[in-house]
């Protein structure tokens, strides 16, 4: 996948900006068109799409957010906690969709393993295919992501 | 050429250049002398064009409500034009709707004054001031909530609302380069007019409550805007339930105390809702105001308490214990401030309960 000048700029703004207090490159020496296109790639082998990816993860939201902060198990499989908190974040993608800020933590009970993700994560991944940079705090590695939420 | 001979060489070539952008900016962006009337002749002034409408306003002490420091991102600052201020730009779209545009409605940290404006902005913006404050105390409420108590120190008073809220501005920290300004609710009381207390929650990543939980110390200063907001007590009810979660604790403490401290005929519920005991505050400060109080009640309801909570107090969430103790609508108000998650799901128990819509007020995060 190519860099392009306007991905350049979008990349400026996620190293630091007024968006948030972490960067969401983390410290990946990548560039973002790189960072998408292997994950891409690493979604494709896996015979998923960020689609998919971003569906299932809005289901175990819902489930979630639900129980208003309190732990909820889904499927007898995951334990879902939503924790909401004050104010929207804006996707640097610049396509002006703000996300209410949201944690989201799942923990698959039969693997004992955990990730956590917010609202933004959720479109980042169905809108622009990006799991965030290596090392950024909310950085969802795809394969473990989805092995996690049982995709 | 020597090395330093070169550096010195760029350097003079960079500064010549830069003061020609300087210049050329003056001579081509030169707009003149603007007249900004706003609400029909309210306040009218003239200005120097070519900054943003938000910045000029704020030279004037007009404080538009911002929270991304006029970077097209939050979509906070919308002013109703009068005149022909141009089109809509692809960075206000987004955060217009249809209506909205059909009517003027402009995002005033976009729009350029490039000349005469006319416009309108609710009449309450006109009493939001600037004020320099220093923080006087740091109380770490829980494990993630902190609570701020600032002494105004110009102007040295504020006249607000119990329920209202301030915009706070950040400075650079670590690789966080901008200035933003983000809004939180005073939980002090409006005779209390020479401080503010605003009470912060960590969010994890969070650009202000990042800065405010870890950069600021005690006896720094920092600029405040406001009071912002129609939060506040509203006639009609003779019962008052309030219904809260982490820092929505704050608008309704203030206003709770403001009723008790003016004397009001009110009879008062408040419902905080937590997972954990770690997740509780201010339990002392409100148990003993029931104590004190006959017709104000406190509910703390927890909805997953840890055994070594020894929890003895009500269990559930929010929405379940509101109904166990709330089942006739006559003559009630309710005032909710948390999450939209919470305040969405209390809202259809209250209108579940018979709670007429007019008679619910709330403030989501």
């Amino acid at each position: 996948m190519k860099q392009s000048p306007e991905l350049h700029q979008i990349q400026d703004n996620m190293r630091t900006g007024p968006l948030a207090a972490y960067r969401f490159l983390g410290d990946d020496p990548r560039n973002l068109a790189e960072i998408i296109g292997e994950d891409q790639q690493i979604v494709a082998k896996a015979g998923l799409t960020t689609t998919l990816i971003a569906e299932r993860m809005k289901y175990l939201t819902k489930h979630g957010e639900e129980n208003l902060g309190t732990p909820v198990v889904v499927d007898d499989t995951f334990r879902v906690i939503v924790e909401e908190h004050k104010g929207v974040i804006p996707c640097p993608f610049r396509d002006h969709y703000n996300a209410a800020k949201r944690d989201v933590t799942v923990v698959n009970l039969q693997l004992m393993e955990s990730v956590q993700w917010s609202d933004l994560s959720v479109h980042l991944i169905e809108e622009h295919g990006f799991f965030e940079g290596v090392g950024a705090s909310y950085r969802l590695d795809p394969e473990k992501l989805t092995k996690v939420i049982g995709l | 050429m020597s090395i330093s001979a070169t550096v010195i060489s760029v350097s003079l070539i960079s500064t010549a250049l830069a003061v020609l952008v300087v210049l050329a900016d003056r001579i081509f962006n030169n707009y003149g002398e603007c007249e900004i009337d706003i609400n029909n002749g309210t306040r009218k002034f003239k200005v120097d064009g070519g900054s943003t409408l938000l910045a000029t306003l704020a030279s004037q002490q007009i404080f538009i409500p911002s929270a991304c420091g006029g970077k097209a991102t939050c979509g906070l600052c919308k002013v109703r034009m009068a005149g022909d201020a141009g089109v809509v730009l692809p960075t206000e779209e987004p955060y217009l709707t249809e209506d909205e545009k059909a009517n003027g409605v402009r995002l005033a940290c976009q729009l350029k004054v490039k000349q005469d404006m006319q416009l309108h902005i609710p009449e309450e913006l006109f009493s939001v001031k600037e004020y320099k404050a220093r923080v006087e105390k740091i109380t770490q409420l829980t494990h993630d909530i902190k609570e701020f108590r600032f002494t105004l120190l110009g102007p040295k008073q504020i006249e607000f609302r119990a329920g209202q809220y301030m915009q706070i501005e950040t400075r650079p920290y670590d690789n966080v380069r901008e200035i933003v300004t983000r809004a939180y609710s005073m939980a002090s009381l409006p005779s209390d007019n020479q401080a503010i207390e605003l009470i912060v929650r960590l969010v994890p990543g969070g650009i202000c409550t990042t800065f405010m939980h870890d950069h600021v110390k005690e006896g720094d200063t920092l600029i405040l805007r406001g009071p912002f907001g129609d939060f506040y007590l509203h006639e009609g009810a003779d019962e008052l339930l309030f219904i809260a979660g982490g820092s929505g604790l704050a608008p309704v403490k203030s206003i709770i105390f403001d009723v008790l401290e003016k004397g009001l005929d009110k009879k008062m519920t408040l419902f905080f809702g937590a997972v954990t005991k770690k997740d509780l505050y201010y339990v002392d400060l409100f148990q003993q105001l029931a104590d004190k109080h006959e017709n104000f009640n406190y509910v703390p309801a927890l909805s997953g308490p840890e055994p070594e909570d020894n929890w003895q107090g009500e269990t559930g969430l929010i929405t379940e214990v509101m109904k166990r103790h709330v089942a006739d609508p006559h003559n009630k108000q309710a005032y909710l401030c948390g999450s939209p998650g919470m305040i969405n799901a209390c809202v259809k128990v209250l209108e579940g309960i018979g709670l007429r819509e007019d008679s619910i007020f709330y403030d989501k995060f």
